[in-house]
């Protein structure tokens, strides 16, 4: 009896997968992650190939791409871009100053990495990083549609952040403060062709000093 | 005479409404794989729409506006409607006023939100209304002229319209890439990136009403392929044939117009397909006479 159920339950969970559609956000920094993910989308990319489109609208997007550090001046906005979007959805953090504030990390009015603000699934690294690797932070997010986020959670489907990652390819955890709040996991891509991420050492004296 | 036809043509309407988004969604995986060739692109794989229409059915979105969700719903019937009476060997005037009334419900449902990139997409779904409704009743009228009726069975079985007449063949064309959404008539909302608005008609519709405006469009899609069907359901190579060879040029025209504006898209329609559609009248009226 649970034969055409299954399989229609399948068919979604494979229909969501197939077809991560991107909203874009730049939360600041230099828009070099802008371009690249502009560039991502072009056709010598092919990134319909895995039927990712980009959509202007967040109540139409599935996967919500972020560049840039979380500041006080937008903060509100990317939490409400985050929650315009409906389940099942996923977060791709693009650069380092969307992983952890940069360059930028320690200004007055920089709060940190996207994390700081919405739950995170995937980090790019790199200061920008390839195309190629932000294709790649997308398709690590796909599986992640394949049910809305608190069902994977409390179901530890296939959607788990660790099915993502394979065991050779462990998280990089860039400057300890990668995934935002704790208790949610984060997977980061780390192959970084350009070296770690920016240096951080000087930020990170002023992040405490200012909380 | 009528007690054994009745069941059937239900059936058969039926059938086609229900497999239809099977087969347009098939339709527009092979297009959008043919447009990525064009591009030198490798493109999606053929089930891209199918896997896009049931990801957006099943999303947990939020409530729509309550008028406009309505409206797609009536939308989505009267699409499926309009099909239902073409398959079912109804009349075609009735065919095309349904049809008709299935776009001006997107219209509307379109025009009951406040986003301004709706409201132009509202007005460029009418432009668009404008140009294709004329030219789907000259077919529909076409047709009644060269078979001398305008019930959809006894075009089906008059032998193939097309070489009556051939001019009409281009007024399908551009009705078929209206129905698609080609350019230059892609200019009331986007599907693809190389369009002109980033969003327009269906900037307030998402999740499963998207699925629904979708679906709709679908059937609107549908409903013109069969219309070129009927022209030569009698030699099935030669509708085949039409109709793989209108796709192709509809395709190739969507490429090579990108950004084309709602005036092109008006010109096209009216000075196309309507001056076409009126040669065809024209021959329609001498073939019917001999």
């Amino acid at each position: 009896m649970s034969g055409p159920a299954e399989l229609l339950r399948s068919w979604i969970r494979r229909s969501r997968m197939k077809s991560p559609w991107l909203v874009h956000f730049d939360c600041g920094g230099c828009n070099g992650c802008d371009i690249e993910v502009l560039d991502t989308l072009t056709p010598r990319h092919s990134a319909e190939r895995f039927g990712v489109i980009n959509v202007g609208d967040p109540r139409q997007g599935d996967v919500l791409i972020v560049t840039g550090p979380a500041n006080c001046r937008n903060a509100g906005v990317l939490q409400s871009l985050y929650d315009q979007m409906a389940e099942p959805k996923a977060v791709v953090a693009v650069g380092s100053c969307a992983a952890h504030g940069g360059i930028f990390r320690g200004s007055p009015n920089i709060l940190g990495g996207v994390g700081e603000v919405i739950p995170v699934d995937v980090f790019v690294s790199g200061c920008p990083p390839h195309p190629e690797r932000i294709l790649d932070g997308v398709l690590a997010a796909a599986p992640l549609l394949a049910e809305p986020r608190a069902e994977r959670e409390s179901s530890g489907g296939p959607g788990r952040l660790s099915s993502v990652t394979s065991p050779a390819r462990a998280p990089l955890v860039i400057d300890g403060e990668v995934g935002g709040p704790p208790g949610r996991p984060a997977v980061a891509l780390d192959i970084d062709v350009r070296g770690p991420a920016a240096p951080v050492g000087a930020g990170d004296d002023q992040a405490e000093e200012r909380t | 005479m009528i007690d054994v036809t009745l069941p059937l043509a239900i059936l058969a309407a039926t059938a086609g409404v229900l497999v239809a988004p099977v087969v347009v969604g098939l339709v527009l995986g092979v297009d959008r794989r043919v447009t990525a060739g064009m591009q030198l692109r490798i493109g999606p794989p053929v089930l891209q729409p199918l896997y896009d229409l049931t990801k957006l059915a099943a999303k947990l979105s939020a409530p729509a506006d309550r008028l406009a969700a309505g409206l797609l719903v009536v939308h989505v019937c009267l699409a499926a409607g309009g099909l239902a009476i073409l398959l079912a060997g109804g009349d075609l005037i009735v065919a095309v006023l349904v049809i008709g009334a299935a776009q001006v419900c997107f219209i509307l449902a379109a025009a009951a939100v406040e986003s301004p990139y709706a409201q132009l997409g509202v007005s460029r779904e009418i432009v668009i209304l404008v140009a294709s409704e004329p030219l789907l009743l000259l077919v529909a009228i076409a047709y009644g002229s060269v078979v001398g009726s305008f019930s959809a069975a006894a075009v089906a079985a008059a032998p193939p319209l097309v070489l009556a007449v051939p001019t009409l063949g281009i007024t399908l064309g551009v009705l078929l890439a209206i129905s698609l959404r080609k350019s230059p008539f892609d200019l009331a909302t986007s599907h693809h990136a190389h369009q002109e608005l980033v969003k327009g008609s269906t900037t307030e519709m998402a999740g499963p009403w998207l699925a629904l405006a979708e679906l709709g469009h679908w059937y609107e899609a549908a409903f013109v392929m069969v219309l070129i069907l009927l022209s030569s359901l009698q030699s099935p190579l030669l509708a085949a044939a039409l109709v793989l060879a209108t796709y192709l040029v509809v395709v190739l025209v969507d490429n090579t117009l990108p950004r084309a504006t709602w005036r092109a898209a008006l010109g096209v329609a009216w000075g196309l397909g309507g001056v076409a559609a009126a040669i065809a009248l024209v021959t329609a009226r001498v073939a019917g006479a001999v």
